[in-house]
C-alpha cells in the first residue's frame, strides 16, 4: 500500500523524477511526445487522496507557462483526488492562473485531459458560489484549445453555463457570434453532449440579449442533430425554440425535413402546453392566448420560460395590428383599438408609434383627425446602402458555396469513401444480371 | 456640443475601489465625452476582478447608465439583476436609474423624460445624463418626423422633454408648417441623403459574382 514507508518513499522518488522529466522535456516537439508518454504512464500512480500533499509539491515546482503539459496532468490528477465539495479556493486560483498563461501548443497534445480539467474547474467555481470568477479563465482555455475559431470544444458549454449562472450574458457575446463549422473530436475531445449543451446554452444567451434569430439558429442545431433517442437537452431546447419562433417569426416552429423523425415525436409529446400556445397564437385571438397562458403558468415557470411566454403575449397585439394593414389603407385610432382589443386610442397610438420605431410597420399618424394611414414600404432598393447590403449577402452565399465545394471534394478524395464506392460497384455488376434473370422467370 | 465633466476629481471619487488604470480610463472617457466606452470598460473590469464581492462597492448607477446610453437595455437589466440587494438599499440615485431603465424598456416616452428630468442627479452622473437626453431627444424628433403627418406642439413637447414654446421653435426650424386653425404642425419629410453610387466598384462586384458562378 502507498501508506507504507517504502510505498511513500517510492512515490516521492517518482514525483521527483516526474518533475525533472517535465522540466527537462518541455521545449521541443520530440521532447514533448516523450514527456506525454511518461506522464500517461506515471501520473496515475500519484493520483489519489493519499498523494494530495505530493501533488501540491509538484505543482509548486512547475511553471504554468513553460511546463504546461506536466502541470496539466498533475492539476487534472488533483481533481480526481477528491477536492473539497464546497469549493477549493486554492485549486481555483491555481487553475485560473494556469488557464490564463498555459502554452496552447503543449495543452493541445492532451485535449481530453484539458477538457476534463476545465469541467472540474467550472464545478469548483460554482461550488464556491461565484461563477463569474471562472468566466475569463475559461474563455482563455476555450481559445487555446480551439484549432481555429470555427471549431467547437467541450469548454464552450462550460463557459456559457458560467455566463448564464453569473448573469453576465454579454461576456459570451464574442463566443456566440462565432460561426462553428467543425467539431474534430480527435483534436478537441468534443462529445455529443458538449454539442447539445453548446446549442442550448448558446440559445439561452442569445435570447437573453434579444438576438432571437441567432437563438433560433442555435436551438435548431440541437433539434436537427442526428439522434436515435431524444435527450432532455433537446426537449428543453424544443420548448424554447417553439416560443422564440412565435416571437421572432410570427409562426409556430417548423423543423427542417432532415430533423430526426423519431425524436420529433418524443419532443412534441413532452411539450403539450407549448403546442397549445402555438395553436392559440395562430388563431390571432388574444383572449384564447391569455387563457392558455393562465392554464399552464406553473409549467412555464418551472421550465424558466415565463419571460418568453410574456413576450409571445405582447407580440400578439403587434401582429394583429400588422394584419390590419392587409385590409385597410386608413383606419382611425379608435377603430384600431377596438379591433385589436386595446383599452383606448392613446394605447393604439403608442403601439403604432413603437412599431414604426422598430420598422415593424410603415404608417403615418394624423393627430389632427386621429387617423392612421398605412403605407407601402418606401424602400426603392436603389440606394448605395442597399447595394452594400445586398453585396454583403451575395458574398456570404458565395463563401458558403465554396465551403460546400471544399467539403464535397474532401469526401470524394477520402480513401474510405473510394473503397466503399468501388466495392459497391463491384458487387452490383454480377448481381444486376442475376436480378434481371430472376425477374424474367417470375410467374 | 457634447457635455463635458466639470471636475476630474468628482468623476474619480466614485471609482474608489477599482484599479487605477480602470479609474483613469473611465474618468477620461467621461471628460472627453466618449460615453460609449464606459460600459465596456466597467464590464471588463468586473470580469477581470478576483474579488467575489466586487459589486458591493462599485459605480452601479454609472455602469447601468453606460449600458442605457449604448442602447443595450438587456445588458443593463442583467446588471441590475446581479447587483447585490444591499447596494440597492438607501441608494435613491440607483433607484432613479432603475426607473429610467424600466421606462426605456417599455418605450414609455413621457416616462423616460420624467425619469431623466425629475431627479437631482449627482455631479458625477450629470454629463452622462445630459448626453442621454440629447441622444433621446434627437431619436424622438426623428421618429416624429417619420411617424406623424400632422402633430400638435404639445405632443412634440411631451415626447421630446421640452417646453411647448421650444417645441414650436424646433418644429419651425425643421421646416414644418403651422396651421393656426387646427393648432397642428404639418410635418415636412426629411430630405434623404443620396449617396453617390460608385459605378466602378459596382462593376467589380458584378464581375466577382460572374467569376464565382462560372467556376461551377
Amino acid at each position: 500500500s502507498s501508506r507504507s514507508p517504502a510505498g511513500c518513499a517510492a512515490a516521492v522518488a517518482m514525483a521527483e523524477q516526474l518533475v525533472s522529466m517535465v522540466v527537462g522535456h518541455s521545449r521541443s516537439a520530440g521532447d514533448l511526445q516523450q514527456l506525454l508518454t511518461h506522464l500517461k504512464q506515471h501520473v496515475p500512480s500519484i493520483t489519489g487522496r493519499s498523494h494530495q500533499a505530493l501533488q501540491q509539491q509538484i505543482i509548486a515546482q512547475l511553471d504554468p507557462e513553460t511546463h504546461s503539459l506536466g502541470m496539466l496532468y498533475v492539476l487534472e490528477a488533483q481533481t480526481k483526488s477528491g477536492l473539497v465539495s464546497t469549493g477549493d479556493q486554492a485549486f481555483v486560483d491555481t487553475t485560473s492562473q494556469f488557464l490564463r498563461v498555459c502554452e496552447p501548443r503543449q495543452i493541445k497534445l492532451a485535449p481530453e485531459i484539458f477538457a476534463h480539467l476545465c469541467k472540474r474547474f467550472k464545478e469548483q467555481v460554482i461550488a464556491l458560489g461565484c461563477p463569474r470568477l471562472g468566466i475569463a479563465p475559461l474563455l482563455c482555455g476555450l481559445r487555446k484549445l480551439q484549432p481555429s475559431k470555427e471549431h467547437l470544444t467541450p469548454v464552450h458549454a462550460d463557459f456559457l453555463q458560467l455566463c448564464i449562472l453569473a448573469k453576465i450574458y454579454n461576456g459570451a457575446a464574442d463566443v456566440i457570434a462565432d460561426d462553428i463549422y467543425d467539431v474534430d473530436p480527435q483534436r478537441t475531445a468534443t462529445t455529443p453532449t458538449d454539442f447539445y449543451l453548446y446549442c442550448y446554452y448558446g440559445g439561452i444567451v442569445a435570447a437573453g440579449r434579444k438576438q432571437y434569430g441567432r437563438a433560433l439558429e442555435l436551438l435548431t442545431h440541437a433539434l436537427t442533430a442526428p439522434a436515435v433517442a431524444s435527450s432532455a437537452i433537446a426537449v428543453a431546447a424544443y420548448k424554447k425554440a417553439a416560443l422564440i419562433s412565435l416571437v421572432h417569426c410570427d409562426a409556430p416552429l417548423s423543423l427542417p425535413r432532415f430533423a430526426p423523425s423519431r425524436t420529433k415525436a418524443t419532443m412534441e409529446a413532452e411539450s403539450k402546453p407549448y403546442l397549445e400556445l402555438a395553436a392559440a397564437y395562430s388563431s390571432h385571438n388574444a383572449a384564447k392566448v391569455a387563457r392558455v397562458v393562465e392554464q399552464y403558468v406553473a409549467t412555464f415557470r418551472a421550465d424558466t420560460n415565463l419571460g418568453l411566454v410574456k413576450q409571445v403575449n405582447a407580440g400578439l397585439v403587434k401582429r394583429n395590428i400588422q394584419r390590419l394593414t392587409q385590409t385597410y389603407v386608413t383606419l382611425s385610432l379608435d377603430a384600431i383599438a377596438q379591433q385589436v382589443g386595446l383599452p383606448s386610442r392613446t394605447d393604439a397610438e403608442m403601439h403604432v408609434l413603437r412599431m414604426i420605431q422598430c420598422g415593424d410597420i410603415h404608417a403615418t399618424i394624423n393627430e389632427g383627425d386621429g387617423m392612421v394611414r398605412f403605407e407601402v414600404d418606401p424602400e426603392q432598393y436603389n440606394s448605395a446602402a442597399m447595394v452594400t447590403a445586398i453585396d454583403g449577402q451575395v458574398r456570404e452565399c458565395m463563401a458558403v458555396a465554396e465551403r460546400l465545394q471544399a467539403l464535397h471534394d474532401a469526401v470524394l478524395t477520402d480513401k474510405q469513401y473510394q473503397l466503399k464506392v468501388s466495392a459497391r460497384s463491384q458487387r452490383l455488376e454480377p448481381q444486376e444480371e442475376l436480378g434481371m434473370g430472376q425477374m424474367m422467370f417470375q410467374p | 456640443p457634447v457635455p463635458r465633466c466639470q471636475s476630474n476629481r468628482a468623476c474619480q471619487s466614485i471609482l474608489v475601489t477599482m484599479t487605477d488604470a480602470v479609474k483613469d480610463a473611465v474618468a477620461s472617457s467621461i471628460q472627453e465625452g466618449h460615453f460609449e466606452h464606459i460600459a465596456t470598460l466597467l464590464d471588463a473590469a468586473e470580469l477581470a476582478s478576483a474579488n467575489p464581492g466586487v459589486l458591493d462597492d462599485w459605480p452601479h448607477a454609472l455602469h447601468m447608465l453606460g449600458h442605457i446610453y449604448d442602447g443595450n437595455l438587456s445588458d443593463a437589466r442583467m446588471l441590475w439583476k446581479r447587483i447585490p440587494e444591499s447596494a440597492k438599499q438607501n441608494n435613491p440615485e440607483l433607484e432613479a436609474v432603475w426607473r429610467l431603465l424600466q421606462f426605456c424598456w417599455n418605450r414609455h416616452y413621457q416616462g423616460i423624460w420624467q425619469a431623466l428630468q425629475g431627479f437631482q442627479w449627482s455631479a458625477q452622473l450629470k454629463p452622462l445624463i445630459d448626453a442621454i437626453m440629447l441622444k433621446t431627444r434627437q431619436q424622438l424628433m426623428d421618429l416624429m418626423s417619420s411617424a406623424y403627418a400632422t402633430v400638435s406642439p404639445a405632443k412634440v413637447a411631451s415626447f421630446c422633454g421640452i417646453t411647448e414654446d421650444d417645441a414650436v421653435t424646433a418644429c419651425t426650424g425643421q421646416g414644418w408648417t403651422f396651421n393656426a386653425l387646427t393648432g397642428m404642425f404639418t410635418v415636412a419629410p426629411k430630405p434623404m441623403s443620396k449617396e453617390h453610387l460608385d459605378g466602378y466598384a459596382n462593376l467589380r462586384q458584378i464581375a466577382d459574382y460572374m467569376v464565382h458562378l462560372e467556376a461551377d
